[in-house]
């Protein structure tokens, strides 16, 4: 991905009904932007650049792009499809300035733009060279109006031309041919060894036998999940918009009823900070479909969805005093960590309304650390226990964070090693049912668990088996010569078949380096 | 409003099917009214929903899919315009009737376009209009109308519709990827609606999710999964049944039924005062939804429990003043006027609970409503909330709309006493003559000397009907001060130009609350015009007042009067003497 295909990111978060936060800033700002530009049509269309009349609406115009530019570094002012959008965020459309929108659109049609962006810096002189321009409709227009603005080099403030009549080359690249995709590209070459662990649940490949042909649709919900996230959460100092947060499951939700194979790792991040984000979405991909196991209807997950998104939000009030891994947390630092569900249900009850999502949301974070049988944290006494979302998040949070485990021990840790921790010394922390329910999900060798089958050959797991846990979708990936595969060799069991049997899972430290194509690399990659 | 406002706009090319579409989207959108004004189970509410169903059915069965595309103020079948939303400009901003209102609702929150197939089961159409309900309800629902027709989980009736955030990508400079040749060198796109460009994300920001630690141990100690998952097999199964019943047990919960126990524990397990301030936030908010819902009850009970975390507002009463002023205000006077009456009784309890935050919003219901239970439900709590403090209505005394500082005038009256009265003076200066002659009657609880200087004020009022109520006040009991002002009025210049009756009035008054200094302006009255003195009904009134003085020497005045030389002035005393003796 080039410098030139980051998106232009979506306004941070929204605002509780009590308070506004940034996308209602960015609304704002853009309905301002509006009533501006039109005010500087009109009264260009009556005088020249020069005038003082002219230009005092200029200066008004740029006072209102600059604060978009203050917020954002950058600003798109763009119209798709009948919608305007600053910086990706849709600008509502009222009774009272509908018309004011449909003017926008149609100066911005007879001009065959889409739009304008600004970057930082911009200043009034530039303003009225684009304003000269702008003015003159039938001599600039389209690209025509992006050239008159190259010559001139004008650069902080351009045009953007809406080129979908302009059919993309043959000779494009794979990756770059769906403007859709490009949010996947960026994890393409997965920096996944930034974040500890993030890789060992990797995925398997598209398979020829098209058993999979859904995996490349759950990598990109997983991807547009992890940018809602991004979205939903960006700024410490705003509200919660859990509306967008309900839009934001409602791909993943879909995709557990699609039976999709819940794959943790997906992320492949790049950069650290996405690990908190990728956290939050990868525990509620686990949470929806433990729930849909569970019998929990769209309804329901949708909101196990948002709570399992916020789970964690209480993490940021405590960061701070937290230095040293868990295994070596002193008494400070352990009862500063044990005080991030209290920390985040009292922020969702700060910056929400209350309703059923939102009262649910704050007991996932006060409780997701509870378990049924009074252990865990907060204490609370009888007869006070999780709710049956608390109990459902505790078991996903503890799977996907084990899995991606930052503390020296997740070097070491495989996803059927985390499933053993949890049927083992940690079972006494989570509901029975939960477990049971998360291995209808993962199975016992969970999407990108190492092998070994009873021929000593290895194999990937690629899915789980939901009619047999034991017996997954697998890819073999060494001979049991211990040979790897060759390129474009490709064994795949879908699943396991009766004959065959899994003899045990690979330590981490057993994961094969060399699979003879270097595939292990590429599946990582993948 | 090309379609639905008169049928002269409508294009005469429409086909029969989109001519069917139109009127069952009419019926739709006047079904949507119904649903907003009253209880699910009003007859007129049923009647409307089960026409509406029956409607789709029916148009399904003759014309088969019905493909519907929404923008802001049109609602398109195919090709063809069905609903074309016509708008008049207003000073208040546009104003649209039922079923120009029904684009926009699609449109508003992404709603693009909606496929209704054939043999849509009635369960689902039901679904889908319980969306557009809650959708149509309210403005501050806490679903989108998209989150709602994808919970809804609707197969025949397929929903398109734009995210609410788009990733927008734009090339409009060169490099990059811009492509080093061809027309298109200046900015692509591959699929229409994305455009690539420079703009990045920001870096670093890390935001309010900060996880920076694990916080599950991760012992070394593990066991054979298989064999383990094995062994719990019959434990995990009964566990499974137990979780789902305890599932259905929870669902069956009201929420609203498990939330304050859910704030209580918070503010146990922390009982700072960030966190009380979280709680009371929260409990605000819950108080403004089920304002917005006409949830009067459920208001009053999230008030309760607002109570025990912020006793007299004082963290809370800010934001529930805002929360207040957000409040669809024409929808719940909409609701209330037609409301059954003890709507009204419990919307005044919630104000009143609401104490001074519902200020305002009581406020905007009197400017808004012309229905007197809705009145009286919103004056009747001003009259409690302000009760103590009356000068919690002063910035609404001077607004323009009369019905509102009537109602205010009203309250004041109510609450009496010496506090209201600078108030009710500066609301008899309002333009309305029907504001002016509230306060008049709201002084009567206002203490004599405070409202008699306001009533004086007013002696010089052209309208008759305030008049009569000014002179009926201050003739209650007799005042040297009233007598005086009085006589000022009678003996100004222009008193002989002010109508007959309103002339009557004074002499009247005078009589009623006159002594002794009255008796020379009256004097005057009964003979003005000597020997020439016409039978006037000034002459007639001047005598009667005398009589109703009654002093030794009104009624000498009187008895001279019998002797006059002027047979007019004769005929006016013995008339009055007269009065004297029929009593």
């Amino acid at each position: 991905m080039t410098p030139s295909d980051k998106p232009a990111r979506p306004a941070a978060s929204g605002a509780t009904p009590g308070g506004r936060g940034v996308d209602d800033r960015t609304r704002e700002r853009g309905l301002v932007i509006i009533t501006r530009l039109l005010a500087t049509i009109r009264t260009g269309r009556a005088y020249k650049v020069g005038n003082q009349v002219f230009t005092r609406q200029l200066e008004s115009f740029l006072d209102a792009v600059l604060q978009a530019v203050d917020e954002d570094g950058a600003a798109a002012f763009v119209l798709v499809d009948s919608d305007l959008y600053l910086n990706g965020v849709r600008l509502p459309v009222k009774a009272n300035n509908l018309r004011f929108h449909e003017t926008v659109r149609k100066e911005f049609e007879t001009r065959n733009i889409a739009g304008f962006r600004v970057e930082r810096g911009l200043n009034l002189k530039e303003v009225e060279t684009f304003f000269e321009l702008f003015m003159q409709p039938d001599d600039f227009g389209g690209p025509f109006f992006l050239e008159a603005c190259k010559a001139r080099k004008l650069t902080r403030l351009t045009p953007v031309i809406h080129a979908s009549t302009v059919a993309p080359r043959e000779d494009e690249p794979p990756g770059e041919s769906r403007a859709g995709t490009v949010v996947e590209e960026d994890s393409g070459d997965t920096a996944a060894e930034e974040v500890p662990g993030a890789a060992t649940g990797l995925s398997g490949e598209e398979s020829k036998s098209g058993w999979n042909i859904e995996r490349g649709a759950t990598k990109k919900v997983f991807q547009l999940a992890l940018q809602g996230m991004r979205t939903l959460l960006q700024r410490p100092a705003e509200g919660v918009q859990m509306r967008h947060a309900k839009r934001v499951v409602q791909p993943l939700v879909d995709g557990a009823f699609a039976s999709e194979p819940v794959v943790v790792g997906l992320s492949g991040l790049t950069h650290h900070d996405d690990y908190t984000y990728a956290h939050a979405v990868n525990v509620a991909l686990v949470a929806v479909n433990i729930g849909q196991v569970l019998g929990f209807d769209r309804r329901q997950l949708a909101d196990l969805g948002v709570a399992v998104l916020l789970h964690d939000v209480g993490k940021d009030a405590v960061a701070a005093l937290i230095q040293h891994p868990l295994e070596e947390f002193t008494p400070e630092e352990r009862t500063a960590a044990e005080r991030h569900p209290v920390e985040g249900a009292k922020l969702i009850a700060a910056r929400t309304a209350l309703n059923q999502t939102t009262l649910r949301t704050m007991r996932v974070a006060l409780e997701h650390h509870m378990s049924p049988g009074g252990i865990g944290y907060p204490h609370t006494d009888p007869p006070w226990g999780p709710s049956l979302l608390s109990r459902v998040t505790a078991v996903a949070d503890c799977y996907v964070n084990l899995l991606t485990y930052r503390g020296e021990k997740g070097k070491n840790m495989t996803p059927h090693k985390a499933l053993s921790i949890m049927f083992g010394p940690l079972q006494d922390h989570f509901d029975l049912a939960v477990l049971w329910a998360l291995i209808q999900v993962v199975g016992f060798y969970p999407p990108g668990q190492m092998v070994k089958l009873d021929d000593d050959s290895v194999a990937v797991v690629l899915a789980n088996n939901r009619q047999d846990p034991a017996r997954p979708h697998l890819r073999l990936v060494l001979h049991p010569n211990g040979r790897g595969l060759k390129t474009n060799e490709n064994i795949e069991f879908h699943p396991l078949p009766p004959e065959r049997n899994i003899k045990r899972a690979l330590r981490a430290k057993e994961y094969p380096e060399d699979l003879g194509g270097g595939s292990l690399e590429q599946e990582q990659a993948a | 409003m090309a379609h639905s406002s008169s049928s002269k706009n409508k294009p005469p090319e429409l086909t029969p099917s989109a001519q069917a579409a139109e009127a069952w989207l009419r019926q739709l959108a006047r079904t949507l009214k119904v649903y907003r004004l009253y209880h699910r189970d009003n007859p007129i509410v049923v009647h409307a929903h089960d026409q509406v169903i029956t409607g789709l059915q029916a148009l399904l069965g003759k014309h088969g899919v019905m493909d519907f595309r929404f923008t802001a103020n049109e609602i398109r079948l195919g090709e063809e315009i069905v609903v074309k939303a016509g708008h008049a400009a207003t000073d208040d901003g546009v104003q649209y009737g039922a079923l120009d209102e029904l684009p926009f609702l699609f449109y508003r929150d992404g709603v693009r376009r909606v496929t209704i197939h054939i043999g849509v089961s009635r369960g689902e159409t039901e679904a889908f209009f319980e969306a557009l309900r809650l959708a149509g309800g309210s403005a501050d629902n806490h679903d989108d109308l998209v989150t709602m027709l994808w919970q809804a989980n609707l197969s025949h009736i397929a929903v398109e519709s734009v995210p609410l955030e788009q990733t927008i990508y734009l090339s409009s400079k060169e490099g990059g990827r811009a492509r080093s040749e061809g027309p298109s060198r200046t900015g692509y796109t591959y699929e229409g609606d994305e455009m690539h460009a420079e703009l990045g994300q920001m870096a670093g920001v890390q935001g309010l999710h900060k996880d920076t630690f694990d916080d599950w141990e991760a012992p070394e100690s593990t066991i054979n999964l298989p064999s383990t998952f094995t062994s719990l097999q019959g434990a995990m199964e009964s566990a499974t049944a137990r979780f789902r019943t305890m599932w259905e047990d929870e669902q069956d919960t009201d929420w609203r039924l498990k939330a304050p126990d859910v704030l209580r524990l918070m503010i146990v397990l922390d009982p700072s005062e960030e966190m009380r301030g979280a709680a009371a936030h929260s409990v605000a908010t819950w108080v403004a939804d089920a304002l917005q819902h006409f949830a009067w009850d459920e208001a009053r009970a999230a008030l309760d429990l607002l109570r025990d975390f912020d006793p007299g507002y004082s963290r809370c009463g800010a934001e529930l003043s805002a929360s207040n002023e957000r409040l669809d205000v024409p929808g719940i006077v909409e609701r209330l006027d037609e409301a059954e009456p003890e709507e009204a009784g419990r919307f005044a309890a919630v104000l009143t609970a609401l104490g001074k935050s519902a200020v305002n919003l009581a406020c905007a219901v009197l400017a808004r409503s012309n229905n007197a239970r809705t009145r009286a439900a919103a004056t009747t709590a001003l009259c409690y909330i302000c009760a103590d403090s009356p000068g919690l209505l002063t910035p609404y005394l001077h607004d323009v709309r009369a019905p509102l500082v009537q109602g205010i005038a009203f309250v004041l009256g109510q609450i009496g006493g010496d506090e209201v009265a600078d108030l009710l003076r500066s609301a008899a200066t309002h333009s309305d003559m029907r504001v002016r002659r509230q306060v008049i009657q709201a002084l009567g609880s206002v203490p004599l000397d405070d409202r008699l200087p306001i009533l004086i004020e007013h002696l010089g009022t052209d309208d008759a009907q305030t008049l009569g109520t000014v002179l009926t006040m201050l003739t209650r009991q007799k005042d040297e001060r009233v007598s005086r002002a009085l006589l000022e009025r009678i003996n100004a210049p222009n008193f002989e130009g002010l109508a007959e009756s309103v002339r009557r009035s004074f002499f009247n008054a005078i009589g009623e609350v006159g002594g002794d200094e009255a008796v020379p302006t009256l004097d005057a009255h009964l003979n003005k015009g000597g020997w020439f003195a016409r039978r006037t009904l000034e002459r007639t009134a001047a005598a009667r007042a005398l009589e109703r003085i009654g002093t030794a020497r009104a009624l000498a005045v009187l008895e001279t009067g019998l002797r006059s030389k002027s047979e007019m002035v004769r005929l006016a005393c013995m008339d009055a003497m007269s009065q004297k003796g029929a009593a």
